[in-house]
């Protein structure tokens, strides 16, 4: 026996358990074994695809006995002890083997019809998959509870500027101050929000590795109720300032780097030059990262201490609290507003106070709720469609059914009974759609949970879970009710009496159900009229975004994150590196200029205030973005100089410091006045404006650029080695590039990681992935509907054609041109394409005023994009319209009329 | 002669047959045979317009027996398979089988008259 027959015999006989036992002990080896010669001879008549056929036939065979089967066992064991007992126990067997008639006749007509049932199971399919792989997606964020001990009373305590993240951050002295003062809270904690400006470099085995950790207050975690996978927490010694170094790894960090060795905690790995001890290592269910962090990542928790000296950072933690059982997020505010009422009173002086209290689960989600209830509402609208085009289908074959419908209730089928078949049927259908959506969400879900450039949080938690296949199966169930609904009101009005009155040949489909199937078409028609006018918007604002002109020229650059664990001594050395560094880059053959920067755009934002000398400012300090940067930054970028001069070598720590503004920032502070050779206050110290910088889009490509101001980095120096990251221009392919620069970079300091880099491209691109990411499974979501609607009108007029077929024969004898005839039907198709389309149309005006958060330079009610959607509609409906109009006008009269 | 009448009344109960018994019946009219010599003769009987897939197959014969319209036998002494269970046709079964036949027989009748009487209508 060939391995592919014996597969086939093994799948076969598996199937047979789910026949009863007594059919198994009596014919299961006999069946098995003449399977066995059936899959013999097909393979040998037919090959493999043969063998599939007999498989998949055998089985479906099977399947459709199971039933009949179980019913038979049942009266053979149960024979005598029915007999007496009440007649409720004899209804409820008769519903069952009733029911198991349906189940087993629905099955037969589906083997029957295998074409119909395959394409009815992918129109369902696309609708459940579609919306399975929203509600997976939506799921972590709008759903399922996040992955804390009672998650619901955990909130988010921003602080209440706007703008960068030092607006939205606390100084660690409020921390302090608001666990001792509040009332509401169990307890409050917080993480250091700018970890991305710190880095760490693992040096041990392998190569050195760049890792980003994020220091946390030493009851973070447990005020989350995370549980470790291995290990205990920060213990006192270490969440002081200068304390013992310790790490908590990631989950991801831990599987990656270490293998997943039980042994590590307790291991000591070498940290920017220091043994630092793992204590503990985080479970896969939570992901820092990807909660709080979006689009980062993150490779281990380090203790961060709340004391004088983290406070001296000023604005920089992020917080997170517990309230207390039973406390509002109303009332916890109300709270710490008193607290900072309190506070401010205390000390007049004392800057940076602030709470805004919101629900974690809400924070997190925050701006992308909306996005995500689009996509859903997206997901519902092509669920519609495809229901549409079933109902469409099955009503198309109402007219053969109503006939058997008719003969079977006048051979004295009750009423109920046929309804109960069309349901299953119907129900039948939608199972096996559901079989499709499921396989369609499981890759949808998979590519998803790939992805980790999209900065939506909890993506990669995404899964395949038994929410989603329970939401999977409740969706087809509604299905398969909604669309049986059609069928199933045919008979419910009684209309097989009347089917066996018509005369099956010349009778043309009754005025009545054509409504129905064209009020169908046009629904579907309108909804992705929606559809496609919901993503024509987002696709133009897309391209409006990618038009922005974001002040610097970020094709053709790669930056790296340069972090040494070098000490420096003094200023000098520390310039001296960085100078020998950018030298070495820039003389690499093929690189046309080398820039440093502390911030680069699209990343890292923080604020400092800054004043003129000499103005008071009654109304609040003004604040600008700080960059700080060497003096080929500005050049390397492209970002143009619009006066003064560029900085110096000169301009060093024993020099006036200087300070280039940006356009905005020269306005704001120096309205109408030349802001050059102008001093201004930063950090306490006089600064010297000696250029004007053009505006840079930093924060996001859709916000224009706030004040901000360069300052050289040669005189900033105040200790430690500040992480920096160089930027490369160069015309050279990028691995070429990479090379010749990792190169360099190890040749200088061998200690140094130097895998981390990124084309300034490849920046631009993840800072647009959310808006990208909706917009391709709008955009797919609107190509399905457009598709199914495409396909429900050809459907519907193909049948109508057919029927009309001998009226045409006789227009045509009597002289109607076959131009003519395919014009009527195209017109039909227009005409039914425009209702569509008005209503849709008419729809999308009043729903896309919800998408207006997510518009970027183009109106709810843009022109441009309702008349494009418009067209690609008509247009799409004529060519599907134009196929049944061509058959109809090559009919020929003689046989038409032969035929009637 | 009174068996034979109770046995006709009793077998009008099964009419119409369903065709996959139909030929079952008439696979066995010619003798004992098991499950899978009967597909084989259905199939080429019908030249492949019913394929008795196993489980419809074994299935029908179960509920064929039940019904006593076959029986089980022992089969020859010598055979090739130890699983295979041999049928033959029950009295009740011979007289189903004859009755289904006059049945189709009458409808062929009545079909052919009924055509030949409308042909002269249809030019």
């Amino acid at each position: 026996m060939s391995d592919r027959v014996r597969l086939a015999v093994r799948v076969f006989a598996v199937l047979h358990w789910l026949l009863p036992a007594r059919y198994r002990r009596r014919h299961g080896a006999e069946s098995v074994s003449a399977f066995e010669r059936m899959a013999q001879e097909s393979l040998s008549r037919s090959g493999t695809a043969g063998l599939v056929r007999s498989l998949v036939s055998a089985s479906l065979d099977l399947l459709s006995r199971v039933p009949a089967e179980h019913g038979a066992a049942r009266r053979a064991e149960s024979i005598g002890a029915t007999r007496g007992s009440g007649g409720l126990m004899r209804r409820m067997d008769g519903l069952r083997s009733g029911i198991a008639q349906d189940v087993r006749y629905a099955l037969r007509r589906l083997r029957r019809e295998p074409g119909f049932a395959i394409f009815a199971a992918l129109i369902i399919g696309l609708g459940i998959g579609a919306n399975t792989a929203v509600f997976s997606v939506m799921s972590p964020l709008l759903i399922r509870s996040l992955p804390f001990r009672e998650p619901e009373r955990l909130v988010w305590v921003s602080n209440v500027g706007r703008g960068g993240l030092s607006s939205v951050t606390s100084r660690t002295s409020n921390l302090r101050d608001f666990r001792e003062l509040n009332r509401t809270f169990e307890s409050l904690t917080g993480y250091f929000a700018f970890f991305d400006y710190g880095s760490y470099t693992l040096v041990g085995t392998g190569e050195p590795e760049r890792l980003v950790g994020v220091g946390i207050a030493q009851d973070f975690l447990d005020v989350l109720g995370v549980a470790p996978r291995l290990g205990r927490g920060f213990v006192d010694e270490e969440s002081v300032w200068g304390g013992r170094a310790a790490a908590i790894l990631t989950h991801d960090f831990w599987v990656r780097r270490f293998n997943a060795r039980p042994d590590m905690v307790g291991q000591s790995i070498t940290l920017n030059g220091a043994p630092t001890e793992v204590v503990r290592v985080l479970p896969s269910t939570f992901d820092f990262a990807s909660t709080f962090t979006p689009a980062s990542h993150i490779d281990f928790l380090l203790p961060f201490p709340i004391s004088d000296e983290t406070d001296n950072w000023g604005n920089t933690l992020a917080m997170v609290g517990r309230l207390r059982p039973g406390v509002t997020v109303a009332e916890a505010q109300a709270d710490l507003d008193r607290v900072i009422t309190q506070l401010q009173r205390d000390d007049p002086n004392r800057w940076g106070l602030g709470a805004r209290v919101t629900g974690l689960r809400d924070h997190i989600a925050g701006e992308h709720r909306s996005a995500m209830l689009l996509l859903a509402a997206a997901a519902a609208a092509v669920m519609l469609v495809a229901c549409a085009n079933l109902s469409n289908l099955l009503l198309a074959r109402g007219r053969t059914r109503s006939k058997e419908m008719a003969v079977r209730s006048a051979l004295g089928a009750e009423r109920r009974r046929l309804l109960r078949q069309l349901t299953i049927e119907s129900l039948g259908l939608a199972l096996a759609g559901g079989v499709v959506g499921v396989a369609v969400a499981w890759l949808i879900i998979g590519a998803v949970a790939q992805t980790s450039s999209v900065s939506i949080p909890m993506l990669r938690t995404v899964s395949m879970d038994g929410a989603v296949l329970l939401f999977a199966l409740g969706i087809t169930l509604v299905t398969g009710l909604l669309t049986g609904l059609a069928p199933v009101l045919q008979v419910w009005r009684g209309r097989e009496a009347a089917a066996m009155r018509e005369n099956s040949r010349s009778v043309t489909e009754s005025r009545r159900s054509t409504t129905i199937r064209e009020a169908l078409v046009v629904g579907e028609m309108a909804a992705a009229c929606v559809l496609l006018v919901g993503s024509g918007l987002l696709i133009r604002s897309f391209l409006r975004v990618l038009e922005v002109d974001l002040g610097y020229t970020p094709s053709g650059t790669v930056s790296w994150r340069v972090d040494t664990t070098r000490p420096f001594e003094n200023a000098q050395g520390h310039v001296a590196y960085y100078d020998a560094l950018t030298r070495r880059i820039s003389e690499l053959p093929g690189v046309e200029s080398v820039g440093l920067t502390d911030a680069p755009p699209l990343g890292r934002n923080r604020q400092w205030g800054i004043r003129v000398l000499g103005v008071d400012y009654p109304d609040g300090q003004p604040s600008a973005f700080p960059r700080l940067v060497d003096r080929g930054y500005l050049e390397a970028m492209q970002i143009p100089l619009r006066s003064g001069r560029h900085f110096l070598p000169s301009d060093n720590a024993a020099s006036r410091k200087v300070v280039i503004l940006n356009q905005t920032a020269a306005r704001a502070l120096f309205p109408g006045q030349d802001a050059l050779g102008r001093t201004v206050i930063i950090i306490g110290q006089e600064w010297e404006v000696i250029g004007i910088a053009g505006d840079v889009r930093h924060q996001a490509l859709e916000e224009a650029s706030g004040s901000e101001m360069y300052l050289p980095f040669t005189q900033l120096w105040e200790g430690g080695s500040p992480a920096f990251t160089l930027v490369v221009r160069s015309g050279l392919p990028l691995p070429s590039l990479v090379a010749n620069v990792r190169g360099a970079l190890r040749e200088l300091d061998p200690s140094m990681a130097t895998g981390d880099h990124q084309t300034l491209d490849a920046v631009v691109d993840q800072a647009i992935s959310p808006r990208r990411f909706v917009l391709v499974i709008l955009g797919g979501f609107a190509a399905t509907a457009l598709l199914l609607a495409a396909l429900g009108i050809y459907a519907v007029l193909s049948y109508t054609v057919s029927q009309r077929i001998p009226e045409i024969g006789v227009r045509m004898a009597l002289g109607e041109s076959a131009a003519h005839v395919r014009w009527r039907i195209v017109r039909r198709t227009l005409g039914l394409a425009l209702l569509g389309v008005v209503i849709g149309a008419t729809l999308s005006a009043a729903l896309t005023r919800l998408l207006q958060s997510m518009l970027f330079g183009v109106a709810p009610a843009d022109p441009v994009t309702f008349g494009a959607m418009a067209a690609l509609l008509l247009v799409v409906s004529a060519i599907a319209g134009f196929l049944p109009a061509r058959r109809a006008s090559a009919t020929d009269p003689v046989a038409a009329l032969r035929f009637s | 002669m009174v068996r034979a009448g109770a046995d006709a009344a009793r077998a009008a109960g099964f009419l119409p047959l369903k065709p996959v018994r139909f030929h079952v019946l008439l696979a066995l009219a010619a003798g004992e045979s098991h499950g899978y010599a009967i597909r084989q003769e259905v199939e080429s009987r019908t030249e492949g317009a019913i394929r008795l897939w196993p489980t419809t197959l074994y299935g029908t014969l179960s509920e064929l027996e039940s019904d006593g319209l076959i029986e089980e036998t022992s089969g020859p002494r010598v055979s090739d398979d130890v699983h295979r269970r041999y049928y033959r046709l029950s009295g009740l079964g011979r007289s189903v089988l004859a009755a289904e036949t006059d049945r189709l027989a009458a409808l062929v009748r009545e079909s052919r008259s009924r055509q030949s009487r409308s042909r002269p209508r249809e030019v």
